[in-house]
């Protein structure tokens, strides 16, 4: 991001930028940079809080004002995240059984039973929100299902379309699983820190298990592209920390 | 939270690690009034329209997001999967925050805001955006746009 500045501005464009990462921004110095204390993903700090947002974006673009530099990185006052709520249990009642996560068929079988039980959920929270940002993958949550659990057999799916291999269907199929879960999951006014979200993904859904189970496959198996997905763009590093999952 | 010592131990390890590039010039330019300026979003969120090509690993090019564009036509394809997402889920305005630069055009304190933006997605060796970067600066310059804010994930 910072080189992408100082890129920009070489050309003629003044930049100001918002940094998450304060080392990797002191490290190459772009020319005006404000430094926040948000969790990765949020530049803007909490969803749907206008006036942090609004704080912040003045913060960054008063900085374009600025007439001393290089460099100018400021701090951003302390900022209040996302807090748990107490007790929050996701509304959408999954149930990840005894599923043999070597049968193919039984995972699919499972993971479609799962996708019918989200699907109310998923599709009410998007209709409140008038947004649903599901869809990367172009497949629909059967699909996805189909496309997925065909990797745990030796004949996977071949690519659903002309842009992308197989592996990048995989990946993001990956993806999509994870928005329909966690916006169904989202469905509720009251919004839970997106650990408890993200928690309830990986620890109680089939679609978790399974692409946990994915990931663990590919690192064992000799397909070196598909360690690369599955190894690297599937389960979070935070998560193959917490909870204990294989490494190679 | 997001200081560094709240990250997973091996997201510390690989994020201290990471090769910054450094630049030997340090180019700035001076704008005038803020009031008076022309803005645009430069983001690294692996953004696109809904039908644009999605980001592959390594992909060293930007998509455009026209600044009319509906937040439910906004989809990442970001390749790293250690960020949260739930907030760009809620509200695209964490992360690329269309309305409020609107509202601070309305406002006056920035002079208009751009008719075009822009995603890259980070996660990308720099040297592989310096080309698109350079030609997006130069298109930039041709459309009127004074300055530009560098969004994160």
């Amino acid at each position: 991001m910072s080189a992408l500045a100082y890129y920009l501005e070489d050309e003629g464009i003044a930049t100001t930028l918002i940094s998450l990462l304060r080392l990797h921004t002191e490290k190459v110095e772009p020319p005006r940079a404000l430094w926040v204390p948000f969790e990765l993903g949020r530049p803007l700090g909490r969803p749907n809080d206008p006036d942090m947002q609004t704080t912040v974006l003045k913060a960054a673009l008063t900085l374009l004002e600025s007439k001393d530099g290089p460099v100018v990185l400021q701090d951003f006052e302390h900022a209040p995240e996302t807090d748990p709520m107490e007790g929050w249990q996701s509304p959408v009642k999954t149930a990840r059984a005894d599923i043999d996560f070597s049968d193919a068929v039984a995972v699919k079988s499972a993971l479609d039973v799962e996708i019918a039980t989200v699907m109310p959920w998923h599709d009410g929270a998007a209709a409140s929100s008038g947004r649903s940002v599901f869809g990367v993958s172009r497949m629909s949550p059967e699909q996805i299902s189909q496309h997925l659990t065909s990797y745990l057999t030796e004949t996977p799916d071949e690519s659903p379309d002309d842009e992308f291999s197989s592996r990048m269907a995989l990946r993001f199929g990956s993806d999509d699983l994870k928005v329909y879960y966690l916006e169904a999951a989202m469905a509720e006014m009251e919004k839970p820190s997106s650990a408890q979200l993200v928690g309830w993904f990986w620890r109680e859904t089939v679609a978790g298990q399974l692409l946990i189970t994915l990931r663990e496959n590919a690192l064992k198996g000799d397909d070196d592209k598909l360690k690369v997905v599955c190894g690297n763009f599937m389960v979070p590093g935070a998560k193959v920390a917490e909870l204990d999952l294989y490494r190679p | 939270m997001v200081l560094m010592q709240n990250l997973p131990e091996q997201t510390q390890i690989n994020l201290t690690k990471l090769a910054c590039p450094t630049f030997e010039a340090k180019p700035w330019v001076s704008e005038k009034p803020l009031s008076e300026q022309r803005v645009a979003m430069v983001s690294s969120a692996g953004l696109h329209l809904r039908d644009a090509r999605r980001f592959a690993g390594g992909d060293g090019n930007y998509r455009e997001i026209p600044g009319d564009t509906p937040a439910e036509d906004i989809m990442m394809s970001h390749v790293s999967v250690n960020y949260d997402r739930t907030g760009f889920q809620q509200d695209i305005n964490a992360i690329f925050p269309l309305d409020r630069m609107a509202e601070l055009a309305t406002e006056g304190f920035i002079g208009s805001v751009a008719d075009t933006h822009y995603s890259f997605m980070g996660a990308t060796d720099p040297a592989r955006m310096e080309d698109d970067a350079r030609e997006l600066g130069r298109r930039l310059k041709a459309d009127g746009v004074d300055s530009a804010i560098l969004l994160p994930v």
